[in-house]
């Protein structure tokens, strides 16, 4: 209501349900001992099974069921009644028939009376009913789950409507002996397999279908938390909808770790470490409950009911990698921080198996040593490494000799030892101790403190050292298996450089990097190890995941639907036009949010979530990092070009569909830099006009590369070929749908917020634009500089 | 150390046939059942290191206590509590 009057908006069921009255957990009375842990825990809850544990979860929550419905006076019923009395006049001489659809928390709510009912009762007469269908689904309670809602928003799931549909169905026929629509249970032979992984980092969830990948999504995408590692109920929710099938009509679930494994590394890395074991134990075994318990948690969080598996950490990464790979046959490289205990591992892929041949353990990590680098120089781990890759080519490798000679030994097949005498990540505290930085001659850089020539340098160094690495594990990786091919997997073959090199330093006729290379990865790869061990007759899908466009997608008239809702200003985008209209304003320097079709797996943006500009424009990289991602100014904007473009760009001569390869620009389109480049002012470094294509140019002439084929994604195509018609070059710059510590947009919403929080001037969301000039005034709720934690 | 090496750090993987396995072993209430099953698991320790995990397992599952559900952070609280149950 606003002024008296009724206004219609998007979506009369708000997110959030405040309850007047804080209530903590301490309301939950003590309940006796039993055997383990979780079934205390479980058993407390239950205990109080008269209000319900999603009663203590909404207390928790704060939330309750309908409150807006509470009374004749509360505003949501002020609303219905003028437009169900409307509807009456509108269906007079016929039987009106009304039924309340609850809102998914209130049927879980079994103790929450449904008092909006007695509401809708009152318009019962000859000619009108209103039925109750909450108290009926909520006798079902037991098959009722999370996975038949979209948490995203809160509302029903294609799987959710089916049952509220079959509700209806069953009241109409019990009633007037009617069955209007019958549901049609989805009968298939089908092998569908559910990968999980989580409770490290970036969790996600993605559903296999005959070894084929069907959906795949990152946690963080929905719940907005960057690097989120919490159990990926969205995400699950998502790849179910997806698939449009329910939890229990899964073959498998599969968690991507050894939980076991994970715990007994952890003890033994507290025997290790001599008087700091019982602080160390007592920090870490909280980490490990959820995971000791992953399966419980599994079950009370999805209703899943059949056998569940767990697959090595280090098997599903390369799983991850070969499977969707275009090769029959592979060398299987990966290289992470640490998965149970392993840290690198070689294995071979032949048809539908694979064959794990070498390790290395924890603590001998390059990972690790990465990351204790990416600490030292003042970035966050685990999300700051690529960071430090972006740093690297700034400065010099003066510290590579230092690093060999003191800080690892690496031998001539690749396998590394560090001295551990310098690190104390296995303390857990710190990566690097006292001694680490007497060695480089002083403290860690405090983050967010301005970057130095010295960090410049230190990140050339371990770059180099890395390189040199990678570099000889792919050799001894050709030499064991002598395949023809290598897929790489694990975060370090989220190193674009040393992946670009490696194109060089090995025989390998090709390589193949998985897109989602980090631990999201690991929940492809360990749905497809399922899949192959238990079907190993299965051909390997060649080509599977050519794009790693595998989210959600938002079809036009939702998204007209959503502008039309918020009273956005907006314009259409018909046909060929498309191309030609985008292309126009990114040759006026317009800077564009561009969001298409299916989002993106993996941590980069190949233009379905996207912000793209002109990469000819001089200071557009300065532009984009300072106005639009508000991110440091040393870091370098990728591009992303039509296939056909590759040779003449880059010194490179194949497909580069998923940005992971890093390659020098070609030399027939370097410029001489006009100014020195000395000295520690990044903007003056970065402002050099160095080629043809600047904006995407990084100091030292190279580039992260993504082509573009017409078959992988024609509406990109068109918009690149369009734009060289107009430009002469069929490159624009492709950077995340983002800012600086937000996870890349999921929605339409996410975007227009992204949109209008920054100095973007253009949004395309599918087939529509909007301007930056013609929208309304922009109220942030939050101050979203806050509500991001920098990465 | 930076003298050529020719020693390899790779360790032997390990071995079993097949790369995935049901967790059936892990959800068993009874708690000397669980901790026998985890150490079973255990791939890389001896009898004696499986012994002196074998204590710090059966205090970790047996001393923590519901005051995990009423530490001072509550936002750890909703977390365990909305995540787990």
């Amino acid at each position: 209501m606003k002024d008296g009057e009724l206004v219609l908006g998007n979506n009369p069921v708000p997110k959030e349900r405040k309850v007047k009255e804080e209530t903590t957990v301490a309301d939950i009375p003590e309940q006796k001992q039993s055997n383990t842990l979780y079934s205390k825990v479980s058993n407390k809850i239950k205990a109080v099974e008269h209000v319900g544990k999603n009663y203590i979860r909404t207390k928790i929550q704060k939330k309750t069921s309908y409150p807006e419905f509470d009374d004749v006076n509360s505003e949501s019923w002020k609303i219905s009644v003028p437009l169900i009395k409307e509807l009456k006049e509108l269906t007079v001489g016929k039987q009106l028939l009304i039924f309340p659809i609850p809102y998914n928390k209130s049927i879980k709510l079994k103790e929450t009376s449904d008092h909006y009912m007695s509401i809708f009762k009152e318009f019962d007469d000859q000619s009108t009913k209103a039925f109750d269908i909450s108290s009926a689904l909520k006798a079902k309670h037991d098959y009722w789950n999370d996975t038949v809602f979209l948490k995203i928003c809160g509302h029903f799931s294609q799987k959710g409507m089916e049952l509220v549909s079959n509700q209806i169905g069953e009241i109409l026929k019990s009633n007037y002996g009617a069955l209007p629509f019958v549901s049609k249970k989805q009968e298939s032979n089908k092998i569908r397999v559910l990968g999980i992984s989580c409770f490290y980092h970036d969790s996600a969830a993605c559903i296999i279908e005959d070894g084929k990948i069907i959906a795949a999504a990152q946690e963080e995408r929905f719940t907005r938390v960057k690097h989120d590692k919490s159990f990926p109920l969205n995400s699950i929710n998502y790849c179910l909808e997806e698939s449009k099938i329910s939890i229990n009509e899964l073959s498998s679930v599969v968690y991507y770790d050894y939980e076991s494994w994970t715990i007994e590394r952890v003890l033994w890395n507290a025997h290790s470490i001599g008087n700091l074991k019982d602080k160390f134990w007592n920090t870490a075994k909280s980490s490990l409950y959820k995971k000791l318990f992953l399966p419980k948690i599994i079950r009370n969080r999805t209703g899943y009911d059949g056998e569940i598996f767990k697959c090595q950490h280090h098997v599903s990464h390369a799983a991850g990698a070969f499977y969707p790979s275009p090769f029959k046959e592979a060398a299987i490289l990966v290289i992470d921080g640490v998965g149970e205990w392993a840290c690198s591992t070689i294995a071979k892929g032949t048809g539908s198996k694979i064959e794990i041949l070498k390790q290395q353990n924890y603590p001998h990590s390059i990972g690790l040593l990465y990351s204790a680098f990416t600490y030292y120089t003042g970035f966050k781990v685990n999300s700051g490494e690529y960071k430090l890759m972006g740093l690297a080519p700034y400065g010099e490798p003066k510290y590579c000799d230092l690093i060999k000679d003191n800080l690892l030994t690496i031998s001539e097949d690749g396998s590394i030892q560090l001295d551990m005498n310098y690190f104390s990540f296995q303390e857990g505290d710190r990566m690097v101790n006292a001694k680490f930085e007497k060695l480089f001659d002083g403290e860690a850089r405090a983050g967010e403190s301005e970057i130095t020539k010295r960090e410049m340098d230190l990140a050339a160094s371990i770059q180099k050292v890395t390189e040199e690495v990678v570099i000889k594990m792919a050799t001894y990786a050709k030499k064991l298996t002598n395949c023809e091919y290598l897929v790489m997997s694990g975060v370090v073959a989220l190193n674009c450089v040393s992946n670009g090199h490696l194109f060089d330093n090995t025989s390998f006729k090709d390589i193949y990097f998985q897109p989602a290379s980090g631990d999201a990865g690991g929940a492809v790869g360990c749905a497809l190890t399922w899949y192959y061990e238990n079907f190993p007759d299965s051909d390997k899908n060649l080509r599977q995941d050519e794009s790693a466009l595998l989210g959600p997608e938002f079809s036009s008239s939702e998204i007209r639907a959503y502008l039309n809702s918020k009273d956005y200003p907006f314009h259409h985008l018909e046909g060929d036009e498309r191309a030609k209209t985008v292309a126009s304003f990114l040759s006026k320097n317009q800077v564009i949010g561009h969001f298409d079709g299916r989002m993106e797996f993996g941590p980069r943006a190949l233009g379905a979530r996207s912000i793209i500009a002109n990469p000819l424009a001089t200071e557009m990289q300065s532009k984009l990092n300072l106005k639009i991602k508000y991110r440091e100014s040393f870091r370098p904007f990728a591009p992303i070009f039509l296939e056909e473009r590759t040779s003449e760009y880059f010194d490179f001569d194949r497909p580069s569909p998923h940005m992971l390869i890093v390659r020098k620009v070609n030399q027939k389109l370097i410029k001489e830099p006009l100014a020195t480049e000395d000295g520690d002012d990044l903007l003056k470094i970065i402002n050099q006009v160095r080629s043809e294509i600047p904006a995407i140019t990084h100091v030292d002439n190279s580039a992260r590369l993504q082509s573009v084929s017409k078959s992988q994604n024609k509406r990109m195509h068109d918009l690149l070929s369009e734009f060289e018609k107009i430009s002469g070059k069929g490159i624009l710059i492709n950077t995340s749908f983002n800012v600086r510590g937000e996870p890349i947009v999921c929605t339409p919403e996410d975007a227009y917020r992204c949109f209008m929080r920054t100095e973007m001037d253009i949004l395309v969301l599918g087939d529509f634009y909007l301007t930056k000039d013609e929208q309304p005034e922009f109220k942030d709720v939050t101050n979203w500089k806050e509500t991001f934690v920098l990465d | 150390m930076q003298e050529k090496e020719d020693r390899s750090f790779y360790v032997k993987p390990p071995t079993g046939s097949s790369n995935t396995i049901s967790t059936k072993a892990i959800e068993v209430e009874d708690q000397s059942k669980l901790i026998d099953n985890l150490l079973n698991e255990f791939r890389n320790s001896s009898s004696d290191e499986k012994k002196k995990y074998r204590s710090m397992l059966e205090g970790w599952l047996t001393a923590t206590d519901e005051n995990i559900l009423f530490q001072e952070d509550i936002n750890k609280v909703k977390d365990l509590i909305y995540e787990m149950f």
